[in-house]
């Protein structure tokens, strides 16, 4: 359901620009970014490949390293994780902020078995002094429980290759969940996944953030995912928020050309549609990001100012997006 | 409904069957093991009508795609074209009839050679089948280039400089050169931008109008098999397991795999509440498929009865073919 106020804020954003060193002739990837994070909400970052969203994940728990430079500030617990130095982010990383990717299959070891790297994990994170496995075994058995691995105690001797990509993709989740986050960073986790194997990790998804009290911030380019799995979503384009808000406004009553055009560009699997339109062009590379708005050659409501003045952000109750020409009031596609 | 005739079927897949041997190079005594990815299937494309393959990953939708393209032969079944058999011809008349069938590989990067110019590429076809003609090739291969929405320009680049888009529109004209009757689309879409897929789509739609061209879709996503197709074949593990127009099909499937298959596909409207029947499981290994029907360890409403005897596809009142021992039942009770 929609954030509440009184929610406890955990993430937040301000002004998020990076880029890549010696790349792109030195202009950012993502420009001026912010977004909020409270507890026990599943935000959806969405947006075409290029857009920015991976970057902006990856840059709360700076895993960009030397190859990135950052602006503006990412407050995770009121402190800024961009400038904190680097002992207080490592003790961040995978115990308060955890990530889970879209390829399971390469971010386990081949040559390990599943339940010595979910114990290596639990080891790691809890900074237990005990070094007795018994123990360290039965929590890792608990956490396959709680992803939905059928008959744990066999899977814990078994390595990746024998696991389906779908079950992995559990398995992943589970080492993620040994620190006990309080956010969860899932990068396209269902991507590469068989739709009914998606709408499972969804559900697990849906659960975790219920059961755990967590956060989750959820990736994607699929319109739909947001719409069955999110609180509130996040519209990226070009390296720029479009649009963000409530998912029961942004998808249902968009007000950016944008988030317009992503809608009514897919055809629907309850209903039949005549004919697609299509947002014309391609995605801009960084280095011909606009100073204005990105989507200008592209947008179908395109004005003067549109490519040279970045637009203002219009907040219309807990919805925000920057437009100088946007959408009209409650013109709902289709 | 329309009565079927066998006549106006420009091409029919009759039993058609393939195994692979599982491991090579082994000793000559040893017993050879095989994976069954085709049990029989059969369907037919109308001339002008385009048939949807949709299925989870490794259910054979693209096995059944290369041996229509004789990439692999079969190890049962047939292939009928314009009433002659492609699986028995040889030699000169199978190259002239080759010419009629054209395939469009999913990744386009991996479908061009890297270091050959567009054009050339769009008219090499032309070149192995009618003989070295540039002069007059290039002026057909620019037109063709134009028809899908690219410029004379882009003839003299190489793949890497164009977008993957703009890729996949190069592949579309390179199998549109000769002029076939029948594309073969290998999902054609999945790796592209949704933004780009509509246009991709659209521009799929508008050569199957100009030039009366029969399609065969295969891809993973049904709402774009929904929009795109006029009759749609629903794979699982090897099997067809529900075959109809899509009016029927979509707007009431039957079989239980079907139900699951489409309930699973998120909606990017969060007004809409659908009844989580999310399908439990994954699909079985092929090595060792279930007894009876093979999706009755995943089926939510399977019988005793399910694990031992395979349901046959058979044609229901309203025309379409579904597999399914439960269905048949209620057919008799009625």
């Amino acid at each position: 359901m929609a954030a509440n106020q009184n929610d406890e804020l955990l993430l937040e954003i301000k002004n998020l620009s990076v880029g890549f060193n010696g790349a792109h002739e030195g202009k950012p990837v993502v420009c001026g970014v912010s977004l909020k994070v409270h507890t026990g909400e599943i935000l959806g970052l969405v947006g075409e490949s290029g857009s920015g969203k991976s970057v902006t994940c990856y840059s709360i728990v700076r895993l960009l390293g030397e190859r990135g430079w950052t602006e503006g500030e990412v407050l995770f617990d009121n402190k800024d994780t961009l400038s904190c130095p680097e002992g207080d982010i490592v003790a961040i990383r995978g115990r308060e902020i955890a990530m889970i990717f879209q390829d399971a299959q390469s971010f386990l070891n081949p040559v390990q078995s599943v339940g010595s790297q979910l114990m290596e994990a639990l080891m790691l994170k809890k900074n237990l002094k005990i070094r007795s496995s018994n123990i360290f075994r039965k929590e890792a058995v608990k956490l396959l429980t709680e992803v939905g691995i059928p008959d744990p105690e066999r899977r814990m001797g078994e390595f990746p290759h024998q696991l389906s990509g779908g079950q992995n993709q559990r398995v992943m989740i589970a080492i993620m969940l040994a620190g006990d986050p309080r956010l969860l960073i899932a990068d396209e986790p269902t991507t590469a996944l068989d739709v009914t194997i998606q709408a499972q990790i969804l559900r697990l998804l849906k659960k975790l953030c219920k059961e755990r009290d967590m956060a989750i911030i959820l990736v994607t380019h699929d319109l739909g995912v947001i719409a069955e799995t999110c609180d509130r979503t996040v519209v990226m384009y070009g390296g720029r928020v479009m649009e963000s808000g409530p998912v029961e406004d942004v998808l249902v009553k968009p007000r950016h050309p944008y988030t317009f055009g992503l809608l009514s560009s897919k055809p629907r699997i309850d209903k039949k549609v005549e004919k697609l339109i299509t947002i014309e062009g391609v995605v801009p590379a960084p280095e011909n990001f606009p100073k204005g708005c990105p989507f200008y050659d592209r947008c179908i409501n395109v004005t003067e100012e549109c490519r040279d003045i970045s637009p203002p952000c219009i907040i219309e109750g807990e919805r925000h997006f920057f437009c100088f020409n946007p959408v009209k009031e409650g013109l709902i596609w289709k | 409904m329309e009565v079927i005739t066998k006549m106006d079927e420009l091409l029919i897949v009759e039993n058609l069957s393939k195994k692979f041997v599982l491991k090579k190079h082994k000793m000559p005594w040893q017993k050879k093991k095989y994976v069954h990815v085709l049990n029989g299937i059969d369907f037919s494309i109308k001339k002008g009508e385009t048939l949807g393959l949709v299925g989870e990953s490794g259910c054979g939708k693209s096995t059944t795609a290369k041996i229509i393209m004789d990439i692999y032969s079969p190890t049962k079944g047939s292939i009928v074209y314009n009433t002659k058999n492609l699986t028995s011809l040889k030699g000169k008349e199978r190259k002239k009839i080759r010419r009629n069938v054209q395939y469009v590989f999913q990744d386009p990067m991996g479908a061009l050679n890297p270091r050959i110019r567009i054009i050339e590429q769009i008219y090499e076809p032309l070149t192995i089948h009618y003989g070295r003609n540039p002069r007059e090739y290039y002026r057909k291969a620019v037109e063709l280039l134009e028809s899908v929405g690219m410029k004379e320009s882009h003839g003299k680049m190489y793949p890497h400089q164009l977008s993957g888009g703009q890729r996949q529109r190069v592949v579309l004209a390179r199998a549109m050169i000769l002029e076939p009757e029948i594309l073969i689309c290998d999902e054609p879409i999945s790796a592209l931008d949704v933004s780009i897929q509509s246009q991709v789509v659209n521009l799929l739609m508008k050569i199957r109008e100009e030039r009366g061209i029969t399609l065969l879709f295969i891809s993973h996503d049904l709402s774009m098999v929904r929009h795109l197709c006029d009759t749609t074949a629903v794979m699982y593990m090897g099997n067809i397991v529900e075959y109809g127009r899509n009016e029927v099909l979509f707007g009431n499937p039957m079989h239980p795999y079907t139900k699951s298959l489409i309930n699973a596909i998120p909606i990017p409207d969060p007004r809409i509440k659908r009844a989580e029947v999310i399908l439990e499981g994954e699909v079985p290994s092929l090595l060792n498929p279930p007894t009876g029907c093979r999706f009755h360890p995943r089926c939510p409403v399977a019988r005793p009865e399910c694990s031992v005897k395979q349901p046959e596809l058979k044609t229901l009142p309203d025309g379409r073919k579904a597999a399914c021992l439960i269905l048949e039942e209620e057919e008799d009770n009625e």
